[in-house]
């Protein structure tokens, strides 16, 4: 499966005034990459500091760690109660800190530039939206940007898949996607589902799928470049030099999501989510937490 | 005057309440209301008081403007009328509304300038909120743009509030906005995700190019193209197709305000509103912005395409500091950095130059097309203003800067025109450049605006259709016509009209059938020399129709299912699809139905017109050669049936299918004009290209063996063999939908059901109507309509036309509002590209020959048949129609219908529906004007009313 030859065509504003338009520098000054970790899970707390040492090296920003216990712990003794080899833990700025634990991990994020937070699934763990209570409550809570990772996944960041529902304010939630992307070198995927029994998004600057395809050898090519401009350069402010391919799915939007996450080798999925979980707003984030096969990426909006 | 400083403007509470807040005192009524509800008793003796008589004056001529004004009085309707009646004229009137008896009855008035009661349910307690539910809501006006005149201020009163109204208008000039909703497309603010549809919809044209509505300083997102009509060059594709030339942007305008620049994405504007004047054909803008210094400036500009001279390029800019005196440049720019959405550059190069009269850019193609364009900046008012310009030339671009100084609170005014010529138009396109600069420098700007004005009212009066009571509908009627008058070059057969106009770089310029059966109806009927030069591009391309259809193994011509300027085929073959499938497309080697398209386009515009010369001609030589192709394309089988095999038919969705019943029908048609012009008028033109006897009996017998596909049991068309055994899918249970129902269903399942991407069959009745019978009709309307999923913007229109004819209303309306919103819609994206120029044109097909119901008879062309359905809300509907040298005036209206013949040299026959199915028919005179009145669902006979 390959996508629309046109969609990896990046689309240019035209600034009749000058020579260039305004450009998008999406990099973050100096973030930290925060890895969360608690004792429950040795496996989800070794893929967590496994991708947190990829996503740090990636942005070349210093990786942190947190680990929040009940009383007080000496750094000494995580490697210990973590489960893990002390050489895990290299080149990890240990935080050890007493209290809540979610509390405390979005303390940090609030008193320190945080680029990402990373959080392990817990495995066989039901509820918390299948990934345990740590990730779960941590996504909950916290408005900076989320990966959630599971022990099995491999670690890579070539190839990253975002999902868009074809609305302005999903759109620009995209922004630390399109950086990691850049940094890491990586190719953005951009799917959007339609699917059937649902009306077009009512938000201004919204777009859905043409409903009229006159002609699809025009129409196709077309909507894929005005859908990959719109929303991966104009709003989502994805720097112009990331490779983008933009692809159409059509049915359950989740179920969707997660083939084409499958079918394209996805790396990672990048999420925006609402922060609501009913039938209604947060089903289709909910499903693909539960069921992804590479991490996720999580993004606040709203 | 005096001050209106007590004038209020207020607006309702949400819902209907008793009352209103007052929002506000008004110290100055600073700008254009479009509503004025004034509450006022001009009967009786106060009616001759002086100050009455100014005041209802005004009224007339707020009303002329395109205002709406209504009067609230305690007095009766009959009371009030004879001051009305002596006052203010039929057509203004039709803008007026009563609401008499202190609001108990609410009245407008119609094309006659009678009195008609649109609401008796007024609630007369709270007359202002029904005014905005009824009045200000449906025609889009906000209350901001209502102004409320209390009984206090007296005739004096108001009359001074109406009198500076006008003179705001007039010292706005021709930066003043139509103060009528219905006449213009107006979109507020800066959002960066619509603006490439913005752009598209704003596009001002005049059918030798169009330019998009772009941001005249350009922004981030900003993707400005002028494109020359007819004028192709290769993209840069792998295999390379001709696409429209983008010229050189003529249109920049970089404003630096005391240093920094005034543009929507670096000035935090305060107002911003671009309004498309359909009317004059102006594209208008007002922003209001404080830079980053605290330079509050209002910027108003307007640009133009002259329709008067179609080389003539206008601007006018209008610069008014807010809180300061300084220095403002303005940069008017030539420049050919410009590239296609391909990401061709057809320019070779350029030679920018200093000209006579202003900066003139000359360049030329890859193709050998060469361009001039020449600009001139001056103040309106020299004596008025410190201006100085000079002229800068760059590699690719020439430009004048034009410092000001500009006054605090003073509008300081420049005018730009812009020449443009190719070599296209002769020779030495530079040289003609300047000397149309001289011309124009000698020319006040005021008078070019005028000139251009002047041709959009002739336009319009041929043309414009109104529609009282939907006023939605009447306003994207508008926006429709309006880019189908724009998008048409009258004068030059080189040029037809691609698929989105010449409002975006989708679908490259490209002509598809959608031109000669979608829009060159509108052209027959209101613009017949512009329909004939669309019908003659069909001729100059003819050989390279008849190229493809040698190159495909037949006689005669196939026609390019996409052209450009020669005529070959550019449909590509295969497309990569967004979800990554390698789809062959097969439009361009099967959907052969497009030669029998344009043979019935010239057989229908030659009926209507009653233009010979065609048919003698042209016409004579394209319908003996498609003739000759129908008869290679297909084969008699064992069942003595002629049968066309492995084609596509409209539905899109079915391809390589076999007798499609459009493709057979149509052919069938294109095989009897042939035999009847051969025989006829075209005899001496089919002989010189080798027409026989025989050859034309071949045709006639092949028309008579032509296998129909209709089912004698259930009065149903196939539309292709093997059409009613396909699955049955109810497209319904897919709505509403996010994604065409092909891509739903796949590629496999849908080719084999019954979903039917656009109106195939339904599209044979809406042109082939008195070839089927009214039980047909309705049966095959109802089977196919269910089954149908518009998948593309062509079908809407015209499910609402055939829905309209068989009486259909919810059904036609639904429709209606669905072609109405394809462009205007908004949430779709899909006009970013450009606008529909097919469901434009369908959308006044589905009006005029839908809801008004007009039409003629192959067998007399001479008579048209009126058989209006007025759709729920119509209170009525009025448009001019051409037929055969004659024009009319056609008036549909709830218990009747009027037709005014208002000129022509011969009587023509009109025909209303009689009880019973009798026809009542009369021979209606120029100059003259009938009413048929309908007594229940019929109509009585014609009888001569006053015109």
């Amino acid at each position: 499966m390959k996508p629309a030859d046109v969609a990896e065509r990046t689309s240019h504003g035209v600034d009749r005034g000058a020579e260039e338009g305004p450009r998008s520098e999406a990099r973050p000054k100096r973030q930290r990459v925060l890895v969360a970790l608690n004792g429950a899970d040795t496996a989800a707390a070794a893929a967590a500091i496994a991708m947190g040492q990829l996503v740090a090296r990636t942005l070349h920003e210093p990786l942190h760690g947190i680990f929040v216990a009940d009383t007080k712990v000496a750094p000494g003794d995580l490697s210990r109660l973590l489960g893990l080899p002390t050489h895990a833990l290299d080149g990890v700025v240990l935080d050890v800190e007493v209290g809540e634990p979610v509390e405390r991990i979005v303390a940090f994020t609030e008193a320190h530039p945080t680029a990402f937070v990373i959080v392990g699934a817990e495995r066989g763990r039901q509820g918390g939206l299948g990934i345990g209570d740590l990730a779960a409550h941590t996504l909950e809570r916290s408005h900076a940007p989320v990966i959630v990772v599971r022990p099995e996944e491999r670690l890579s960041l070539a190839r990253i898949l975002v999902p868009l529902d074809g609305t302005p304010s999903t759109a620009s939630a995209l922004e630390p996607a399109g950086a990691l992307a850049r940094r890491a070198g990586a190719s953005l995927d951009l799917v959007l589902v339609g699917e059937a029994q649902h009306g077009p998004h009512l938000e201004p600057g919204a777009m859905g799928a043409p409903q009229y395809v006159d002609q699809p050898h025009h129409e196709w090519p077309a909507f894929s470049a005005e859908f990959v401009h719109r929303f991966a350069k104009t709003i989502g402010h994805c720097p112009e030099d990331v490779p983008t391919r933009f692809f159409l799915g059509a049915g359950d939007p989740a179920d969707e999501i997660l083939r084409f996450a499958d079918v394209l080798a996805a790396d990672l999925t990048v999420l925006v989510w609402h922060g609501l979980r009913s039938e209604e707003h947060g089903a289709v984030f909910e499903r693909v937490l539960r069921k992804a096969t590479c991490p996720v990426l999580v993004l606040r909006c709203g | 005057m005096t001050s209106t400083a007590a004038a209020e403007i207020r607006e309702p509470t949400p819902g209907r309440s008793s009352g209103f807040v007052t929002t506000s005192a008004l110290p100055e009524l600073d700008h254009l209301f479009r509503l004025f509800v004034l509450t006022w008793d001009p009967r009786g003796a106060s009616a001759q008081a002086p100050e009455s008589t100014r005041a209802i004056g005004l009224v007339e001529a707020l009303l002329e403007r395109g205002a709406r004004v209504a009067i609230v009085t305690e007095a009766s309707l009959g009371a009030l009328l004879p001051a009305v009646e002596a006052s203010i004229a039929e057509e203004p009137r039709k803008r007026l509304y009563v609401a008499a008896d202190g609001g108990a009855h609410m009245f407008g008035f119609d094309h006659r300038g009678r009195p008609v009661e649109i609401a008796p349910t007024a609630d007369h307690e709270d007359v202002l909120s029904f005014m905005m539910g009824e009045l200000a809501r449906p025609f889009g006006i906000e209350p901001e743009d209502v102004l409320v005149v209390g009984e206090a201020f007296g005739p004096a009163g108001l009359a001074d509030i109406l009198e500076q109204q006008l003179a705001l208008e007039a010292q706005m000039g021709p930066f003043a906005p139509s103060r009528d909703p219905t006449w213009g497309v107006v979109e507020s603010g800066f959002d960066v995700a619509r603006e490439h549809e913005i752009e598209s919809l704003l596009t001002i044209a005049n059918g030798y190019l169009g330019m998009r509505g772009s941001l005249a300083e350009g922004s981030s997102v900003s993707r400005p193209a002028t494109f020359l009509a007819g004028a192709f060059e290769p993209s840069s594709d792998v295999s390379p197709v001709p696409e429209l030339v983008i010229a050189p942007d003529w249109g920049r305008l970089r404003f630096t305000v005391e240093g920094e620049p005034f543009a929507v994405e670096t000035t935090a504007m305060e107002r911003h509103h671009r309004t498309l004047d359909l009317r004059r054909g102006l594209l208008l803008r007002e922003g209001l912005g404080t830079g980053p210094g605290g330079h509050a400036t209002r910027i108003r500009t307007a640009h133009l395409a002259s329709l008067a001279n179609r080389h003539l390029l206008l601007e006018a800019v209008e610069i008014t500091p807010q809180n300061f005196s300084g220095m403002v440049v303005v940069d008017a720019v030539l420049s050919g950095d410009v590239k296609s959405g391909s990401g061709s550059s057809h320019w070779a190069g350029f030679a920018p130059r200093q000209g006579l009269v202003g900066p003139i850019l000359v360049g030329e193609t890859h193709g050998g097309l060469e361009l001039a364009l020449a600009s001139h900046t001056t103040a309106a008012d020299p004596g008025s203003l410190e201006m100085r310009c000079e002229r800068e030339i760059g590699p690719v671009s020439a430009m004048e800067r034009c410092t000001l100084h500009v006054r605090l609170g003073e509008p300081s005014v420049l005018h730009r025109v812009v020449g443009l010529f190719t070599s296209r138009d002769g020779t030495v396109p530079v040289q003609r450049v300047e000397l149309l600069e001289r011309e124009a420098a000698a020319t006040s700007f005021g008078a070019l605006l005028g000139e251009h004005v002047a041709a959009w009212q002739t336009r319009w009066r041929q043309s414009d259709v109104e529609i009282d009571g939907m006023p939605w509908i009447e306003r994207a009627l508008r926006f429709a016509l309006y880019h189908l008058i724009a998008t048409v070059q009258p004068h030059d057969p080189r040029c037809s009209i691609g698929a989105r106009a010449l409002s975006g770089e989708a679908y490259r310029g490209h002509v598809f059938w959608d031109t000669e059966i979608f829009m060159v109806p509108f052209y027959v009927h209101t613009w017949p020399e512009a329909a004939r030069t669309l019908l003659l591009y069909r001729h100059l391309t003819l050989d390279g129709a008849r190229r493809k259809a040698k190159k495909l193994g037949y006689e005669g011509a196939l026609y390019a299912w996409e052209s450009a300027d020669t005529g070959d085929e550019t449909t590509p073959e295969f497309v990569r699809s967004p979800i990554g499938e390698i789809v062959p497309i097969l439009s361009g080697l099967e959907e052969h139905h497009i030669s029998a398209d344009v043979a019935y386009a010239i057989w229908a515009y030659a009926q209507s017109t009653g233009d010979e010369r065609i048919l003698r001609e042209e016409g004579a030589e394209i319908l003996v050669e498609t003739a000759r192709f129908w008869v290679s394309r297909g084969a008699v089988k064992a069942d003595g049936k002629f049968h066309i095999d492995r084609v596509i038919g409209p539905d899109e969705y079915h391809e390589s299918v076999d007798d499609n019943a459009f493709t057979n029908w149509m052919a069938r048609q294109n095989l009897r004009y042939a035999v009847a012009i051969a025989r006829g008028v075209g005899r001496a033109k089919a002989a010189a290209l080798g027409v026989t006897p025989e050859e034309i009996s071949r045709w006639e017998e092949i028309a008579a063996r032509m296998y129909l596909g209709e089912d004698p049991r259930t009065g149903l068309l196939e539309q292709h063999k093997g059409f009613f055994d396909l699955a049955y899918v109810d497209v319904a249970a897919y709505s509403p939908r996010t994604v065409p129902i092909d891509v739903l269903l796949g590629r496999e399942r849908t080719r084999s059901s019954q979903v039917v991407k656009q109106a195939d069959v339904v599209q044979l009745l809406a042109l082939l109507w008195d070839e089927f019978s009214p039980d047909a009709r309705r049966k095959n309307f109802l089977y196919y309509e269910p089954r149908t999923a518009h998948g593309s913007s062509l079908s809407p229109g015209i499910h609402a036309l055939v829905a309209a004819r068989l009486g259909l209303l919810a059904t036609a309306t639904r429709y209606l509002e669905q072609t109405a919103s394809i462009d205007l819609g908004n949430n779709m994206g899909n006009a970013a590209g450009g606008v529909h120029a097919a469901g434009l044109g369908s959308l006044w097909q589905a009006v005029a020959f839908g809801v008004a119901g007009l039409r003629t008879t192959p067998e007399d062309p001479e008579t048209l048949i009126v058989e209006p359905t007025l759709l729920p809300g119509m209170r009525r509907v009025s448009l001019p129609m051409q037929l055969r040298g004659r024009s009319l005036r056609v008036h549909a209206l709830p218990g009747a219908v009027e037709v005014h013949v208002v000129e022509g040299a011969a009587p023509i026959g009109l025909v209303v529906c009689g009880e019973a199915g009798a026809r009542h028919t009369t021979r209606a005179d120029p100059g003259r004007a009938y009413v048929a009145r309908r007594k229940d669902d019929r109509y009585l006979a014609w009888e001569e009313i006053e015109p």
